[in-house]
């Protein structure tokens, strides 16, 4: 009796077998050397006890045989087995989409977030030019100064209306989706807007 | 059977395996068998062929490999210098750990 005498059907149930060593014995990543000598010496044992139970097996032989081998997980080395136990994945939970922030709190922050920073910005603008012009000893004129002052804040003050103004949406949702993404979870959704 | 009786066996199986191997060769089932029909030994082809694949993998064994009469080639399995070495270094270890614990387990303490 050879492999090749052995139908598909038995020959699939011996290979299906076979196949849940090499996998057990790749998942502890044993070396390939290693698990192709398990293997054949787990193929050449299930062939030998085929034979001595019948000349012509049938398929109750075959799975008798397979049912008296050890479990696949069992030809792990025991070596490597702790390996295994630690690499065994955690059941994946269900993701859980995260809780969005309230609307009207995040259009709140976001508003005073932007404004804040914009006003910071332009008081900063502010202190650099004084400070350039009282370092120069008076040789700007403190007329053009506070011109350009002026129309630093103007120009500031309405780019901050039109941003907060004109398009709030995109703002808030950016704002929203950023600080969802910084507080949710690695493994939960991120609350995000399309 | 109990846990520390399995635990106990493991580290003998590498020294039984080569002790099967010392004064000829024997395929893989071949040695399942003739562990498995020493009393109080009784291990099975998941504990052995491991340990043979690691044997070859320290060449503390050579393998010829020859037809069956049934299935694919058996691979036999002999012990190389290496492997005598070895299991020489293994049984005087194990014969001074046995004292050892005869002395510990009769009572004489030192």
């Amino acid at each position: 009796m050879t492999a090749a005498d052995f139908g598909p059907e038995f020959r699939n149930l011996i290979d299906a077998r076979l196949d849940a060593i090499d996998q057990a014995l790749l998942h502890a990543h044993v070396a390939y050397s290693e698990r192709r000598s398990i293997v054949s010496e787990v193929e050449t044992q299930i062939y030998e006890l085929l034979s001595r139970r019948s000349e012509n097996p049938a398929h109750d032989d075959v799975v008798a045989v397979l049912d008296s081998l050890d479990p696949p997980e069992s030809y792990i080395p025991e070596e490597l087995r702790d390996r295994v136990a630690g690499a065994i994945p955690t059941p994946v939970h269900p993701k859980t989409a995260w809780p969005q922030l309230p609307l009207h709190v995040v259009r709140i922050v976001s508003k005073f977030a932007v404004a804040a920073g914009c006003v910071l910005v332009l008081v900063v603008l502010n202190v650099v030019i004084v400070l350039i012009v009282a370092s120069t000893n008076g040789v700007i004129p403190w007329v053009v100064t506070a011109a350009g002052i002026a129309w630093l804040n103007y120009a500031g003050l309405g780019w901050l209306r039109s941003k907060t103004g004109k398009a709030p949406g995109t703002i808030i949702r950016d704002l929203r989706n950023g600080l969802a993404a910084l507080i949710a979870p690695k493994n939960g959704t991120t609350a995000t807007e399309p | 059977m109990n846990q520390w009786i399995t635990q106990f066996r493991k580290g003998l199986v590498e020294l039984c395996i080569m002790a099967v191997l010392r004064d000829d060769e024997a395929y893989g089932y071949q040695i399942v068998e003739k562990l498995g029909s020493v009393a109080g030994l009784e291990v099975t082809e998941s504990t052995v062929y491991p340990v043979l694949a690691r044997l070859a993998r320290d060449r503390c064994v050579t393998i010829r490999t020859a037809p069956s009469p049934a299935g694919p080639p058996r691979r036999y399995y002999r012990l190389s210098e290496t492997g005598r070495r070895r299991l020489a270094e293994m049984i005087d270890h194990w014969q001074s750990l046995q004292n050892s614990v005869n002395q510990l387990t009769q009572g004489a303490f030192p």
